[in-house]
């Protein structure tokens, strides 16, 4: 269906590393048997994935989906940006601690984003938009050697580092601001994790009116010491992604 | 325009990338099986590949006509449908959806083309292909399956770097339950496993030997999930 669809030869064909054998070569061997003609010129294969360093199996219980990481109290785009955050033809080891970094490093990028919009000095200088040029063709050279995001990100983070240094200083006017804010959302087009945090920001994953039933349920739930039915709703809301702070002034419900 | 240089399995080396037909690349991914929830291992390749396609868009400036299949019919998604008493469709229509649910929640760009392996025009394309491999003589046919002949294409081995000398009689590895192992042989058109899957019709020419339904659902990709006899390799 591959030839059906794209037709030969097909420019790039992936997936992972596990399907090499016997998988790509025999498809390799059934088109190109059957046509005559080349099949695909590019062979892209992802590596494997690891968590805290070991297989993934069903026996170690160590096979996460996207909802069990989220009803961890993790987001999605933490996970795109762990997943993307290591070049893709080395190992990945998933761990907790890494996706607490990757929560961390996500959190810095948009931190920075919402510093921008402080800027208020009017105008610009010609070192930070030369700063910021070299930003955008560093990012552009790490993703065009083989898709290198490690070095792609380390060009990312360098230059929030160096304009957050700028601030400080007073150094940055609106002009680099907006210029800066448009490098970031150039390298996001590719990296996808940042728009993917607002996105998340912008929807609640449960509507407000229904966490505040909830919570009033719970309350009732409590009142008459039915503890366990307390924790369900408390447990059931966490994993959608609404954690519940019980205060002597109440309770209060924030986003993961 | 920046030009990626790319590495390539076939070659062990990095490349640099252009589209062969004007700017538009076309690409393949190997999508899910779609038996249940895809865990994150998957997902890693899934946004590495997203992460191709939006470089080879947003850095590179080419056009993307991209394909990722979902494999919905293979052992593990009938014995899935069977234990839940469901069509095979219906059965597999749900870890579809639950598959573009976690895409999307991970920022995937849809791709231009998902074909599913049931699709009626691809069981077509499938079985022409099977045609063409029995004309080519690339085949031959036991025990109500029709086994791709290894040794009759040159260029076996290419991709893995295996050698055809080292691959041992009997040592299937996949779940195959009913094909007899032949060594060095890949399957084409499987017969069905006892039965054909539940809500599945085939439009293909079946096998000779009475078993005339038989579906060549095997074939996926151009090949799907082929069973075949290794052993020893590089």
């Amino acid at each position: 269906m591959a030839l059906r669809l794209l037709g030969a030869p097909i420019d790039i064909h992936a997936g992972g590393i596990d399907l090499i054998f016997p998988h790509h070569e025999n498809e390799i061997a059934q088109s190109e048997g059957a046509t005559g003609q080349p099949f695909a010129r590019f062979w892209v294969h992802v590596e494997h994935l690891f968590v805290e360093s070991a297989k993934m199996s069903k026996s170690l219980g160590n096979v996460h989906t996207l909802p069990d990481i989220v009803a961890r109290g993790h987001r999605p785009s933490a996970v795109r940006y762990l997943l993307l955050s290591s070049h893709y033809r080395k190992q990945l080891n998933f761990t907790w601690a890494g996706m607490n970094q990757a929560e961390e490093s996500l959190r810095r990028l948009l931190d920075f984003l919402a510093r921008l919009e402080t800027v208020r000095e009017p105008g610009g200088h010609e070192a930070m938009r030369a700063r910021v040029d070299a930003a955008r063709q560093q990012f552009a050279k790490a993703m065009c050697d083989d898709l290198n995001t490690a070095a792609g990100l380390a060009a990312v983070f360098d230059l929030v580092r160096e304009v957050n240094t700028a601030i400080d200083a007073r150094q940055v006017g609106v002009d680099d601001a907006a210029a800066a804010r448009s490098a970031l959302e150039e390298f996001d087009r590719v990296l996808g994790v940042m728009a993917l945090r607002r996105k998340e920001d912008s929807h609640p994953s449960v509507p407000e009116e229904e966490i505040d039933r909830l919570i009033a349920e719970r309350r009732a739930a409590r009142t008459r010491r039915d503890f366990a039915g307390a924790d369900r709703i408390r447990l059931d809301l966490q994993e959608r992604g609404i954690l519940l702070e019980d205060s002597p002034t109440g309770t209060r419900w924030k986003r993961r | 325009m920046t030009t990626l240089r790319l590495y390539n399995t076939l070659t062990r080396q990095q490349e640099p990338f252009t589209p062969s037909r004007d700017n538009l690349v076309h690409m393949y991914a190997c999508g899910p099986t779609v038996y249940a929830r895809a865990h994150i291992g998957n997902f890693r390749t899934f946004v590495c590949v997203d992460v191709l396609r939006r470089t080879l868009k947003y850095v590179c400036g080419h056009s993307m006509l991209e394909a990722v299949n979902y494999t919905d019919v293979d052992d593990k998604t009938i014995a899935g449908a069977t234990a839940a008493g469901v069509p095979l469709r219906e059965f597999t229509d749900q870890w579809i959806d639950v598959f573009a649910d976690d895409s999307a929640a991970l920022g995937l760009e849809p791709p231009e083309e998902t074909p599913r392996a049931t699709d009626e025009a691809n069981m077509r394309a499938m079985t022409e292909l099977v045609t063409r491999l029995e004309q080519a003589g690339h085949t031959y046919r036991s025990d109500g399956s029709i086994y791709f002949k290894i040794a009759s294409f040159g260029g076996y081995g290419k991709l893995a770097r295996v050698v055809q000398e080292g691959m041992q009689a009997g040592a299937a590895w996949t779940s195959m339950s009913t094909a007899r192992r032949t060594p060095g042989t890949s399957s084409c058109g499987r017969r069905g496993n006892l039965e054909s899957p539940p809500g599945i019709t085939t439009p293909g020419p079946g096998v000779p030997d009475g078993t005339s339904n038989a579906p060549l659902w095997r074939f996926g990709c151009w090949v799907r999930r082929s069973i075949f006899t290794p052993g020893a390799s590089t």
